[in-house]
């Protein structure tokens, strides 16, 4: 189902990960719906860690979650995705992890990677 | 007193564009954002908005539906980060009043309590801002509404004073919708779980049958709560064409005796505003009506093809209507009726326009008392004039 029939009734945040860590209305679940709505192309959608637990709380059977992949994917094809993301990329292609050229025996320097 | 400078605050486009709208569906425009981490840090933010004379407006879950929480080049005071329980005793709480309502019950359940004003949003609306509208519930029938389980609060007013009310002072900030003052405190009186509840459910043919069956409901001094859906409600949610009435008991006379099956119905009404909202019927509205003058209601709503359900057992009727069906002719029904333009809602921006004069007059009263700049949530309830 799509955005429109969102009406930011503010369910989908009950149990999103990001918003109860940081309490930051515009990077928790329905921060990124209005976002969309408004099709503001920004980081923030990168900030979503994908657990669907918005789709699970919305009472109008949204999927933001694939509203939020769609966000990322457009970014990309606008070549307006993170920096961080492009390298993540790169090292997949390269070195078939995210993290970059690890050498064998050794952990990567940063256990992250966006 | 704290720096302003060292406020936790964003004027990025996202966060002004998010904080510009509540649950209502209305838009406004916010300047800057702030999250402040106590009461020092908001009476510093109404200080300096006193100076500059910025509209404040406070928020907490956002979940408003009537536009209370919508800024109008507005500074939006974030409380979601005062989240705190700071005691618990063995009748009452005192806590912050960003703190989330199932987050405190989920905390209180752990000493046999409960605050049991449970609004539809409960998993994301704050103590704060269901002071401030007053909220009721499904078993307002039994609990009341958030006035009756408050008995102090500590708030920043907009002259930038911090103080304790308690008392009949408490009617000056429960329910005013942030128009007097920043709540940044709450003692809250607390009731023990319900042991045992069950539940039936009744189908009925016509909007008299439904009156007459809730009225013997709220005679039994063991329900508590009443809940109904009207014939189109039921159609629209997928469900057959007929009145239902939803009664809960606490005793064993219901028919549902299991409490995942209740809950589990209770779930299913608490999602019926957010289907009808998907279905184009954005328009929300809750007037209270008399128990005698029901029945000619719901068949005015039913003429118009107006959706409804709520809580008929304290006469909140909340319909649905779409932007292009006859609001004025729904007011001026409700008028007639001598019905109240708000149930539990608020009036905020959207219902302004039909607030009773008593309900202005008393805002009024409470601006010229604790916000003669008119800096807090400027035009809610009241006209303003335009900076």
């Amino acid at each position: 189902m799509k955005l429109d029939k969102c009406r930011s009734c503010g369910l989908c945040k009950a149990n999103c990960p990001i918003y109860n860590a940081t309490l930051r209305e515009t990077i928790g679940a329905r921060g990124r719906a209005i976002l969309i709505k408004k099709e503001v192309l920004t980081d923030i959608y990168y900030t979503c860690s994908l657990c669907k637990s918005c789709d699970t709380e919305c009472p109008a059977g949204i999927e933001l979650s694939k509203e939020i992949r769609k966000m990322r994917e457009r970014m990309v094809e606008e070549g307006k995705e993170t920096e961080a993301n492009k390298a993540m990329i790169d090292n997949i292609r390269k070195y078939g992890n995210p993290f970059g050229k690890i050498e064998k025996g050794k952990f990567p320097d940063k256990l992250y990677c966006c | 007193m704290p720096s302003i400078a060292d406020i936790a605050a964003s004027k990025d486009e996202e966060d002004r564009l998010v904080y510009a709208q509540d649950a209502s569906g209305l838009e406004g425009k916010t300047l800057t954002v702030v999250w402040p981490a106590n009461a020092a840090e908001v009476q510093s933010i109404v200080k300096n908005a006193l100076e500059s004379r910025t509209d404040i407006v406070p928020r907490g879950g956002g979940t408003d539906l009537a536009g209370a929480a919508v800024p109008d080049n507005s500074i939006v005071l974030d409380l979601t980060r005062m989240n705190k329980i700071i005691e618990i005793g063995s009748d009452y709480a005192i806590v912050e009043p960003g703190i989330v309502l199932d987050d405190l019950n989920r905390e209180l359940a752990k000493k046999d309590l409960f605050l049991p004003v449970i609004p539809s949003s409960h998993s994301v609306c704050t103590i704060g801002g269901m002071i401030s509208c007053n909220a009721a519930g499904v078993r307002a029938i039994k609990y009341g509404k958030m006035r009756e389980w408050v008995s102090e609060l500590t708030v920043v007013t907009g002259n930038g004073d911090i103080i304790s009310v308690s008392g009949k002072q408490l009617d000056d900030f429960c329910g005013t919708e942030g128009t007097a003052g920043i709540i940044t405190r709450a003692r809250l009186r607390l009731a023990k779980p319900l042991k045992r509840y069950t539940a039936s459910v009744y189908k009925l043919g016509t909007a008299q049958e439904l009156a007459e069956r809730t009225r013997e409901a709220v005679k039994n001094d063991n329900v508590i709560a009443v809940e109904y859906m009207d014939k189109l409600t039921c159609k629209l949610s997928g469900d057959e064409d007929a009145y239902k009435l939803f009664i809960e008991y606490e005793s064993d006379e219901g028919d549902i005796k299991d409490p995942a099956e209740i809950e589990k119905r209770m779930h299913n009404r608490n999602i019926i505003g957010q289907t009808l909202s998907s279905k184009g019927y954005i328009v929300i509205e809750d007037p209270r009506i008399p128990h005698e003058k029901i029945p000619e209601f719901l068949e005015y709503l039913s003429g118009k093809q107006i959706p409804s359900f709520g809580h008929i057992g304290i006469g909140v009727i909340h319909a649905r209507l779409k932007t292009d069906q006859d609001l004025e002719g729904f007011h001026e029904m409700v008028q007639s009726l001598g019905g109240d333009v708000s149930g539990e809602h608020g009036i905020g921006l959207t219902k302004r326009k039909y607030a009773s004069s008593d309900m202005k007059n008393k805002i009024a009263g409470l601006k010229k008392k604790y916000d003669p700049e008119n800096i807090l949530n400027r035009g809610k309830i009241i006209d303003y004039e335009t900076r």
